[in-house]
């Protein structure tokens, strides 16, 4: 969902054409359409950075985690820690791109804690880790970008914990 | 439905993928012709009768479909020929502001030939005036954005020949 498509199906509950109002918002959402790519594309080229840095931070607060008994214990399972922070990366960058939290929420976060729990891993563990990608993502975007970023990573944050 | 941002991002998750040189160029083009599909809505919108009427006119008014025996004949089912024209004319705006077919298929084409089979109401008239509205809406919005919206005529269109 974007809403170019939010707008179209509200305005078809009600069988009637967008609005001017309407028109105007998706006006400024193409307007942005450029920016918004630009920003997607700079988190795009740097997930490896970011996912390193903000995994050394969280091991760093939380060396719980990757200790005997620790949900990202050994090899396969940090492997594992990183592909998923990579994979809310990737997430982060459908919103941003889509100007909608719809995307994120759809394809990573119904469920999420659900599946969370049942592999024993802890929940405050996945919204840190995303904490710390947002912190390493506003630090290589400037203004409006970071902040235009960062609304994304805290919906994750808060939809985790 | 999807619209042309949210099919280029569903794809990629399909492949778990970041968005791509060719994605990015996908939306790129999206977002570059969207004033342009903006300003075509609103003047669809604020034209709507008017293109209709002269659809109408043009395609069926006067040929035998009006007349006794003719599907358009009673005032009843002229009237319901031109809610469906309307119809069909909203959803092609809608498609072309998404950039995207889904919402025809999901909406409008989903059973239509179905049920115009059992109604009795003759495709080909049916095009007819479609193709007929097509010609109408390009007349008022330009060729640039009257090639766009031609796309959804047409999709729906061949959607009920098919």
């Amino acid at each position: 969902m974007s809403i170019v498509s939010n707008s179209i199906i509200n305005a078809d509950a009600e069988a009637r054409y967008l609005s001017p109002g309407e028109l105007d918002q998706v006006k400024s959402f193409v307007a942005g359409g450029q920016r918004r790519l630009r920003v997607a594309q700079a988190l795009s080229e740097s997930r490896e950075r970011i996912v390193k840095q903000a995994a050394g931070q969280l091991f760093q607060k939380r060396p719980d985690v990757i200790s005997p008994g620790g949900n990202a214990y050994g090899e396969e399972m940090t492997a594992s820690c990183l592909r998923d922070m990579d994979y809310y990366l990737r997430l982060v960058t459908y919103g941003v791109v889509a100007g909608d939290v719809t995307p994120i929420e759809e394809i990573g976060i119904i469920g999420a804690r659900e599946m969370y729990r049942s592999l024993g891993t802890p929940l405050e563990a996945m919204a840190e880790a995303v904490r710390e990608m947002k912190a390493v993502a506003t630090s290589i975007l400037t203004g409006v970008d970071a902040e235009e970023a960062g609304f994304y990573f805290d919906y994750v944050v808060g939809a985790l914990s | 439905m999807q619209d042309a941002i949210t099919n280029v991002i569903n794809q990629a998750d399909v492949q778990g993928l970041y968005l791509d040189g060719s994605a990015m160029g996908r939306l790129e083009k999206y977002f570059s012709s969207g004033e342009l599909r903006v300003r075509a809505a609103a003047t669809i919108s604020a034209n709507a009768s008017a293109i209709i009427k002269e659809a109408v006119a043009k395609s069926l008014l006067y040929s035998d479909i009006t007349r006794p025996g003719g599907n358009m004949y009673t005032c009843r089912r002229y009237a319901a020929c031109i809610r469906d024209l309307d119809y069909y004319l909203r959803y092609a705006t809608y498609a072309m502001l998404a950039g995207d077919t889904s919402i025809l298929d999901e909406r409008v084409l989903n059973g239509l030939k179905e049920t115009y089979n059992s109604l009795g109401v003759p495709i080909g008239a049916t095009v007819q005036s479609i193709q007929a509205m097509k010609e109408a809406t390009a007349a008022l919005v330009g060729p640039d954005a009257g090639r766009e919206m031609g796309v959804y005529f047409d999709y729906i269109s061949s959607g009920l020949g098919n």
